[in-house]
Formats: C-alpha cells, structure tokens, sequence
C-alpha cells in the first residue's frame, strides 16, 4: 500500500519546491527556471479498426512529458 | 537374496579385511606365552569406513556421487547468476508499446539494479506488482524519491495535480499511457519491490536492441513554457 501524500495544483509547484520531504526548508533555494530542461517522450497507442480484422494496425502518438532536472 | 538385488553392492567386511595392508610386521609366536589380562573385558566395534573408501570400491556408486555433486554446484551457480547478475524473461502486454511488443519479445533484466540501486528518471525497470501477488510488471521510471511529478496523464484531463514522490518509492509509467496500469493506479512504486532494470530486448525478427534511456535535453523553448 502505497503511503498518502499530498496533492497540489500545477500553480503552486515553485512553493512546495523549498520544501524537502521531511517538511525542511532547501538550502539554497531553487529557481526552476535555472534548471536544465529535459523531455521524455511516451505514447498513446489505440488499435484502428475492428479487433477481428488483421489488416487493423495499432497506432501510436506521441505524449510529451517535460521535467526540470 | 536381498543383497543380490541391491542397487549398489555394498563391500564385504571380510573382503575390505582382505585388501588392508598390514601396517606392522607379522610377530612371531615366541616360546614363553603373553601374559593373559586377568579379569578386564573390553567391547570392539567396527571399525567405521570412510565414504572415499566405499566409492572407491563401487564404481556405480563413485559415479552417481561426482553426477549429484556436480549438479548441485551448478545449480547453484546458475541460481546465483539469474537472482544476482542477469535474467532474460519473456514479456508480454500492451502497457509498454512501441518500446517492448506485446509479445514474444524477452527482455534482459540486470539484477545488479535490484532494490532501486543506481536508477534514474527514463530507466525501465521490472518489479513485482504491489496489487497483484506473483506477478511481475515492466514500467518506466518518471519520478525518483522526493521528485514532484503529475498524477494522472500530462494534458489528458484528469486532475492535473501534483504530488511529491515519497521517500523509498518511485513513479513508474507505461509507455502506452492509454493502456498501461502503473502508478497512476497504486500509487507510489516501493523501492524494495524493483528486481532489476532492463538493459537490452531481443526478439527472433529484430534480434538484440538496446533500450533508449528516454530522457533527453528538451528542444522546446524554456521560454514558451511560461
């Protein structure tokens, strides 16, 4: 069982960056925009056409996922 | 008689008695007679033989005993290697299109990576499944201790909230985020249930391929995200 953690909204991620896990401040605080930029790319892959026919073909599209590093 | 029928033909006492070799020279009897012990009795008992020296009487025997001691030794070498070193397993499902087809690719697992050591954002690791017990699953990781990462889908709805990935535990991803139960299901990934990380995927129509990483230097602007 995973343990439960608190969920934010996207907006407020520069204020919960200052913080560590065990709720101390950062030193030296970090600016995200400082950060290196990095990006992983994942798929969202669907089957086209009926299942039963073997002409379908699965069919992936890109998803861009952007971290701060 | 039972004896005739025994698989292995244990030795005789009178015939190892035989092939001994006497160790002291032979004494004379001599003219005066050996003072007799007046009243001690004493108890023999056979003499115990060691197992060099049955084996060495029965060839079968020898031969049953070299086969068993050099499959046990490699047993557990082979043990040793598949849970410490490397595994290659067959792995099947849609969760991780286009990277590992949905079937008959294998997959090697290096077990050095065990237990979340030296892993990073972008690896793909194999892990036993904290919902489902026995069963193994391959994922990739978005989010290491103490990374803040999305809890749904990037752009697909949902909440669209954060969350800051607990000590101990990481986030995993399928790489076909339509149809990949991961941690956006159960939650944070312990670390202690990674078995190894997947370093290379082989199939019989493409043969040997090395796994990309995943992360790479972003081309977007950072400007344009703001």
């Amino acid at each position: 069982m995973a343990p439960l953690v608190e969920t934010f909204h996207p907006a407020r991620l520069g204020q919960h960056v200052q913080y560590l896990t065990n709720g101390k401040i950062r030193k030296p605080p970090v600016d995200l925009k400082q950060c290196e930029l990095k990006e992983l790319i994942q798929y969202e892959c669907d089957l086209r056409g009926p299942k039963e026919d073997p002409r379908s073909k699965i069919v992936c599209e890109p998803v861009l996922r952007l971290f701060r590093n | 008689m039972i004896r005739g029928r025994c698989l292995f033909r244990l030795p005789s006492i009178e015939r190892v008695s035989l092939r001994t070799r006497l160790t002291k020279p032979i004494r004379r009897a001599s003219t005066q007679p050996k003072p007799q012990p007046t009243t001690t009795t004493t108890t023999t008992y056979p003499k115990p033989r060691s197992l060099t020296r049955y084996l060495r009487t029965s060839p079968r025997l020898s031969l049953t005993y070299s086969f068993t001691k050099y499959f046990l030794a490699s047993a557990l070498l082979l043990h040793i290697f598949f849970e410490y070193f490397y595994v290659l397993e067959l792995a099947w499902g849609i969760s991780m299109l286009p990277t590992i087809a949905s079937a008959n690719d294998w997959v090697l697992i290096s077990k050095l990576y065990r237990r979340g050591r030296n892993l990073h954002v972008g690896d793909v690791v194999s892990f036993k499944h904290p919902d489902k017990m026995g069963e193994y699953a391959v994922k990739r990781i978005v989010g290491m201790p103490g990374d803040f990462v999305v809890e749904g889908t990037p752009g697909k709805g949902g909440s669209g909230r954060m969350l800051q990935v607990p000590m101990g535990h990481c986030w995993v991803i399928g790489d076909n985020l339509t149809w990949s139960r991961d941690s956006r299901t159960f939650g944070a990934l312990p670390l202690a249930l990674v078995t190894g990380k997947v370093v290379r995927v082989f199939s019989f129509r493409q043969g040997w391929r090395k796994l990309n990483h995943g992360l790479q230097p972003a081309y977007a602007e950072s400007d344009a995200l703001d």
